[in-house]
């Protein structure tokens, strides 16, 4: 049976196991034992856009009160303890003569998106165009996530495919970025975890306990293996709601993405503790590949035989992290420092050169030669405080949440031709400009009301460049419906996620949770 | 002579009535039922506010006995420290525990630590509060799952499920013989397991030894799969949209020494009981003590058909008069959320029932009852006294979060067997996604 009947079977089992129930509890197979639980939700995600695309955003004719999304997604997941079944099956002996603490995490995930069937015209038109590929982006049925945790004593390991975080940021990532990230539905417009892709992975740590002023030292590792997967964030295909605004090429894009070869494998190391009893200290050091690709121009035999190439050079990652609670003023502090060595960047001259013709032609700058892809190294750093604030005016029940953070970039050995390859229109060769020091900022505060019933949440994001991003929302529990209501918007220039200020949007979030 | 008659008769005899009864019109029996047509006779028994919910009709008691001696049923480890600990343990100006004898801080405590208390000592609330968490710990690590209901004014709201794990390192005598190189009390891990959006979702707390160190607080949400540090000092806050607070478990969880205790006043007070009857305890597969399948259930307004009372009422619950202390308690912290609270303490085995709190005006807001069970092995030879339900009544929000206790589904496990390792960082991400 091939994956997608696998999957189907999959889906159609643990909804029938959790429509047997009528309750919003866990599902568990063995009530009274509850170590095989299934859960799951059903959601539909519709948005409209709220402005005109302008410059190169593809299809141009996507105008205020399209709809931009309707996708629909299914998630069943089981979690099973083996402690119970260690003791009564034969072939878990090992488990119970070694006394390790076993249970296996499935995740089924279904998803399909219906803007290329039901949504405006210019879409149904990119789906035709590019039917093969539109079709394969529009659904999507995996074992989402299946891996198993082993335990004894002070070392644990978790097998299979699952997603791991380091680092201490929310919203945007700086040491979190050993999983990759799938913008290709929303971007920066989606949750974070909803964007991350498992990778299947081997990953242990141990627990060496106190050792002198530091607590619960522990040193954890992990390794992707490249020939288990080598996955990247995908590219969304032109024309899509979210790909990236970029002027028509004449010439063809070619995507390379890692082989599933050792060579590639994704791996690394941290250590981390508790520094008298309040400091939460990290070090580590990791090889990833970044979300956002390099790009070059690839020549062939001839100036007429050229491509695009976008690649994901691998990145080696050595950074910490440090987070504590300052007592007297009741806030968390959360730091992160990391050193990104040789981070592609995009230099035009050097990444798409361009020969002069020997006889200038008004309307073409140039023949393409091969480019190259240069690299710097970045020292990054984030620092964000967290705390929870009475203003009992707006809510005399509960707190509100306050959590502001600073992300900062500095480029080593900074060279001033660096841009950042997105075409600024109506100009397809000239470019966003890249500083030696980035800065950006982001604010949220949410509360609820009601019992937890409503709420409300506002995520503020402002690039030092001269860019916006709101994000007001509202949850609303109707059990087991969960209804959210969201504004996307960004104000600004082009800089940072300001490539996608013309597709604010509204979006209304139906869930329906089986448990 | 008459009139003398009618003198007798109109003044004398009441006199004597009263006299035979003892204790006036304010006066409960065994097989009582106190409803709105006869709420008076428990005044002073009940916090006021329990007193107008009967008096509304929205609470109805039965008024019961039980057949057991409370301060039997904790562990036989737990009655032999009464006599042993009487004068051996005192409190140090920093709030420690200390040995009177030596000036050595108390860390292997066992049973509790003042089982005399003196009202008069100026730090008798901090001795009975620690005689409390001691009757916690008496009964070792433990795992619970945790069923919330959540219920509103028309009934029944939503629920939620978790589970909790507290490994406990004084106390007992397993407890006090494990390494406890952190000072720890104890640790706890709470994990999320329905409704979905929740799943996963999972706190731990260490609670050091150490009165004047802060709890650490680590979560991990599955939005962000990552621990995370939260702030040790955000207690009043209301959790998971329940009524309840951190500070709020068990009618106070938190450090001692973050409050201000004063001790109000001795009495007779009727608390509420799972039934006239000890629970029975089963031994587990694991070598732990579990709460039974066939374990009696408690039953609400929201679940009775033809209820007229409070949808949150309990409905039979049994009520027992027993003596009490009551304590007057002010968190130090200025931004605290709540004003004074008043902590009704049953002085046999120190189990916390009633917690009324007020708000930083003075009025009255919430009433946190704390139902104990009583355990017995079916040998009898084993005891312990742990957690039943826990109902929160919002009166202003007309809105009450219940916790249950142990249900025939929800088995809890006392004396469990654990490993300190899970309660590290590392295996902490064991309980998470």
């Amino acid at each position: 049976m091939d994956r997608r009947k696998w999957a189907i079977t999959i889906l159609c089992c643990g909804l029938f196991l959790l429509g047997i129930t009528l309750t919003a509890d866990a599902f568990y197979v063995d009530p009274k034992k509850k170590t095989l639980e299934v859960i799951g939700k059903v959601q539909s995600r519709v948005s409209f856009r709220l402005q005109d695309s302008d410059g190169f955003t593809q299809p141009i004719d996507i105008h205020v009160g399209d709809l931009v999304q309707w996708r629909n997604l299914a998630l069943i997941e089981i979690t099973h303890d083996l402690k119970r079944l260690s003791r009564d099956l034969d072939i878990l002996y090992p488990l119970k003569k070694f006394k390790i603490k076993a249970k296996y995490h499935l995740v089924g995930r279904f998803m399909y998106e219906g803007v290329y069937n039901v949504g405006p015209q210019p879409f149904k038109d990119v789906c035709d165009q590019d039917k093969e590929n539109i079709d394969k982006f529009k659904q999507a049925y995996d074992l989402w996530e299946a891996y198993m945790d082993l335990s004894r004593g002070p070392l644990f390991v978790r097998i299979g495919r699952q997603s791991l975080a380091w680092g201490e940021t929310d919203v945007f990532r700086l040491l979190d970025g050993i999983n990759p990230l799938d913008n290709t539905f929303g971007g920066v417009f989606e949750d974070l975890d909803d964007r991350r892709i498992p990778l299947w992975m081997l990953r242990g740590s141990y627990n060496f306990g106190r050792v002198g002023p530091v607590s619960a030292l522990t040193v954890e590792g992990f390794w992707v293996p490249g020939n288990w997967d080598s996955r990247v964030a995908p590219v969304s295909p032109a024309g899509t709601p979210y790909a990236a605004p970029q002027p028509e090429s004449p010439i063809p894009t070619v995507v390379l993405t890692p082989s599933k070869v050792m060579s590639n494998s994704r791996w690394g190391v941290r250590v981390m503790g508790l520094l008298a009893d309040n400091y939460n200290l990290s070090i580590g050091h990791y090889r990833s590949y970044l979300d956002i690709p390099a790009l070059r121009l690839g020549v062939g035999d001839t100036p007429m035989d050229a491509w695009t190439e976008i690649s994901y050079p691998d990145v080696q990652v050595t950074g910490g992290s440090l987070s504590f609670w300052e007592q007297r003023t009741d806030v968390i502090v959360r730091t992160e420092l990391a050193w990104f060595w040789d981070e592609p960047v995009f230099i035009p001259e050097i990444n798409t050169p361009l020969v002069p013709l020997p006889i200038p032609i008004p309307g073409i700058p140039g023949l393409p030669a091969n480019g190259e892809i240069p690299k710097k190294d970045m020292l990054k750093w984030v620092i964000g405080l967290d705390k929870n604030i009475w203003i009992r005016p707006l809510n005399h029940k509960r707190t509100f949440m306050v959590s502001l953070q600073y992300f900062g970039t500095w480029v080593q050995d900074y060279d001033e031709r660096m841009r950042v390859p997105l075409a600024l229109y109506p100009d397809a060769t000239q470019f966003t400009s890249a500083k030696e020091v980035e800065g950006m900022f982001t604010f949220l505060v949410n509360t609820d009301y009601y019992g937890g019933d409503i709420i409300p949440q506002m995520v503020v994001a402002y690039d030092a460049r001269g860019v916006f991003m709101f994000q007001p929302s509202v949850n609303f529990i109707l059990e087991p419906f969960r209804i959210m209501v969201q504004y996307s918007g960004i104000v600004g220039n082009m800089a940072g996620f300001g490539a996608y200020r013309d597709r604010d949007q509204i979006t209304f979030i139906f869930s329906y949770l089986f448990n | 002579m008459k009139r003398f008659g009618w003198l007798i008769l109109f003044c004398v005899v009441p006199v004597l009535l009263l006299f035979v009864t003892g204790q006036g019109i304010c006066d409960v029996s065994p097989g009582d039922v106190l409803d709105k047509t006869n709420w008076e006779i428990a005044k002073g028994l009940l916090p006021d506010e329990i007193i107008g919910w009967i008096k509304k009709g929205d609470f109805v008691l039965q008024v019961g006995e039980l057949s057991y001696k409370l301060a039997d049923y904790l562990p036989a480890y737990v009655c032999k420290a009464r006599s042993a600990n009487v004068g051996k343990y005192m409190l140090d100006e920093d709030g420690w525990i200390v040995e009177k004898a030596t000036g050595k801080r108390g860390q292997h405590i066992i049973g509790h630590p003042f089982p005399n208390v003196d009202p008069e000592d100026p730090k008798v609330g901090e001795k009975i509060v620690y005689n409390f968490f001691y009757t916690g710990h008496s009964s070792g690590n433990f795992v619970t799952q945790l069923h919330t209901d959540y219920i509103r004014k028309s009934g029944y709201a939503r629920s939620t499920l978790g589970e909790m794990h507290n490994m406990t390192m004084v106390g007992n005598p397993t407890s006090v013989a494990q390494d406890n190189p952190d000072d720890v009390e104890k640790y706890t891990l709470f994990v999320a397991r329905s409704p979905y959006d929740i799943a996963g979702a999972a706190v731990m707390t260490w609670r050091y030894l150490d009165p004047q160190k802060p709890d650490n607080t680590f979560t991990f949400l599955p939005a962000i799969r990552r621990v995370r540090r939260m702030s040790s000092g955000n207690r009043s806050d209301a959790m998971f949209g329940s009524d309840g607070s951190v500070d709020d478990s068990g009618c106070f969880d938190g450090k001692v020494t973050s409050m201000e205790w004063k001790f109000l006043r001795r009495q007779e007070a009727l608390l509420p009981f799972v039934s006239a009857v000890p629970t029975r305890l089963v031994k587990g597969e694991e070598g732990a003590w579990n709460s039974p399948e066939d374990i009696e259930v408690m039953i609400y307004g929201y679940e009775k058909k033809g209820w007229q009372g409070a949808q949150w009422a309990p409905v039979n619950w049994l009520w027992v008069k027993k003596p009490v202390v009551v304590l007057q308690v002010k968190a130090k912290d200025p931004y605290y959320n709540y004003g004074i609270q008043h902590i009704w303490v049953q002085t046999e085995t120190w189990a916390a029932v009633y917690k009324q709190i007020f708000d930083k005006a003075g009025a009255y807001w919430k009433t946190v009852f704390a139902q104990p069970r009583y355990f017995e092995s079916a040998d009898k030879a084993f005891h312990l006294v742990h957690a039943g339900d826990q109902l929160i009544i919002d009166e202003r929000m007309k809105h009450a979060t219940l916790t249950r206790g142990p249900m025939p589904a929800e088995i809890w496990e006392y004396l469990a067997e654990m490993d300190a390792n899970d309660f590290s960082l590392a295996g902490f991400q064991k309980f998470c996604k």
